[in-house]
């Protein structure tokens, strides 16, 4: 029987702990991404271009999103597209490895003014980052052609390449190194943000939101027009920024962000058609990211036609972005895939044969929706009290602490569901 | 009837996961596979292929036999290895129906 379109390969999964090291190290990274926004305070906002913010944004954007998107790439690239990545275990240990550790020295160098270990740190980051997307590219040509999540995992890493040249070039112009003049770390953020972070999520969205939150397929136009169009954005953008053609650059930008709104809508407008009515915590985080992402894309509107209204409203449309896009997002994929996996894990340790009758825990026993729904509760204050500092800068230092918190929860959360599955299996045993 | 709860017909036993979020289908469909008395196959009504379901199922000795609509998106046939008169009916039901 040939297999769906839609359907998943997940025998062809990696084994658990290929990604899992990912997703249960990431939170705790983020954590401390929180603390030190608690740390800086207002200064966190006031001046988010100076090292110590740039060390916080690093910190979270590394060690929890791009950890997690490491991780679920690993996972879902041979479960959707059949496409395995070459030596996942050994790109698993070696990644993982890379990307807990170098935003800690990187972080550390930024925030201490140590233009020695900032280098280390960028050093050690760039070649997590050119290790898995030499490895992930290698998976997507792997992978049957013509599936439109494999291809906007494709743009992700093509994105996420582009942002990690474009940063090391504005790491080598920040130690005074004779690179040619240019917005290098303005592309870095474009790329990283709207391209790797926005591209992924897109991709990944429209295989999970129909199958984990019971809604309608995204139809095929809703999935390729915005992915083409942020894809044409991101470079019409960069190409008239490097000409100096500031109008041209702010309506290329302009069709990135339309690109990400229409997502947005398109998965709210599904999430409302959705076929089961039950409450569950991975749906709302999905709500709470694409309201996040609107109102992010609104700050940045602001920032951008209005120069002069302060650096609050960067602020906003950046946590808004990372925090309330990208962090509900993975957490409410982290909800879902965790538990799923360790799941997965223990019935094919439980029953591996014929008459094996070894009681696997549900899903909900590993992960108790209200647990999570907790948690959520205050992720979502977390992210408004960061966006709101924009305004109100004084708000930096409690918004810090209750992100920790929150990121700090969910790294329990999961880690107690990994404990209670490696329970299950030794009382099994 | 409710979505997921079993009903005995003839040698047929039915089970619509349609409205259930993944993974409880594998769960329902694994959880009713050992209740199956001699001569019955399982008929699962699916709103996907549910590919990880097959690889649990050649582990627990059961076989299967799949096809698109009419009823559901997927319906899925499955049946013990050995129970020959479950095979036949379950295939005649796969392919006939």
């Amino acid at each position: 029987m040939l297999a769906g379109m839609a359907g998943l390969a997940l025998d062809r999964a990696p084994p658990l702990g290929v990604p899992l090291r990912f997703l249960l190290t990431a939170p705790f990274l983020a954590a401390g991404a929180g603390l030190a926004v608690a740390a800086l305070g207002p200064a966190a906002v006031t001046a988010r271009l100076a090292g110590p913010a740039v060390a916080a944004a690093h910190l979270y954007t590394l060690g929890f999103v791009t950890m997690v998107m490491c991780g679920a790439l690993l996972q879902l690239l041979p479960v959707v597209g059949g496409g395995t990545v070459p030596a996942q275990r050994t790109v698993a240990a070696v990644v993982h490895a890379l990307l807990a550790v170098s935003p800690l020295v990187l972080g550390a160098g930024l925030a201490l003014g140590a233009p020695a270990a900032t280098a280390a740190g960028a050093a050690l980051a760039a070649a997590a980052l050119a290790v898995f997307c030499a490895a992930g590219l290698a998976g997507v040509r792997a992978c049957a052609r013509g599936q439109d999540t494999v291809r906007a995992i494709g743009l992700a890493l093509v994105a996420l390449a582009l942002a990690l040249a474009f940063g090391l070039l504005a790491a080598l112009a920040r130690a005074r190194w004779a690179v040619p003049a240019a917005p290098w770390g303005t592309f870095h953020q474009g790329w990283m943000l709207l391209g790797w972070v926005g591209a992924l999520v897109m991709g990944v969205a429209w295989q999970v939101v129909p199958m984990f939150q019971m809604t309608p397929p995204y139809p095929p136009a809703a999935r390729r027009v915005p992915l083409a169009a942020l894809l044409a954005g991101l470079v019409g953008w960069s190409v008239a920024r490097a000409a100096g053609s500031a109008p041209v650059a702010a309506a290329a930008l302009g069709v990135a962000a339309l690109a990400l709104a229409a997502f947005a809508l398109a998965t709210l407008a599904l999430q409302a058609r959705r076929r089961r009515r039950l409450r569950d915590a991975t749906l709302d985080a999905w709500r709470l990211a694409m309201l996040a992402l609107l109102a992010a894309l609104g700050c940045g509107l602001v920032a951008a036609v209005r120069p002069g209204a302060g650096p609050g409203w960067a602020w906003a449309a950046g946590t808004l972005y990372l925090a309330g896009f990208a962090g509900s997002a993975i957490t409410g994929m982290l909800y879902k895939i965790v538990p799923f996996l360790l799941w997965l894990h223990m019935h094919r340790r439980l029953h591996p044969r014929p008459g094996a009758t070894a009681r696997v825990p549900h899903l909900r026993e590993l992960l108790p929706e209200a647990r999570a729904r907790r948690q959520l509760r205050l992720h979502a204050l977390a992210v408004a009290l960061l966006a709101l500092a924009g305004a109100w800068p004084a708000l930096a230092r409690p918004a810090g602490l209750v992100a920790a918190v929150a990121w700090t929860l969910l790294g329990v959360e999961l880690a107690r569901a990994a404990l209670a599955a490696r329970r299950a299996l030794a009382a099994a045993a | 009837m409710s979505p997921g709860e079993p009903e005995v017909a003839a040698r047929e036993r039915r089970l619509d996961v349609r409205e259930l979020e993944p993974p409880e289908p594998l769960e329902r469909a694994l959880a009713a596979l050992p209740g199956l008395g001699p001569g019955e196959y399982l008929h699962m009504l699916h709103r996907r292929e549910p590919l990880l379901l097959y690889d649990l199922l050649e582990a627990q000795g059961f076989r299967h036999c799949a096809r698109e609509g009419p009823e559901a998106p997927w319906e899925i046939f499955i049946w013990r290895e050995g129970d020959e008169a479950a095979r036949a009916a379950a295939e005649a039901a796969c392919h006939g129906g």
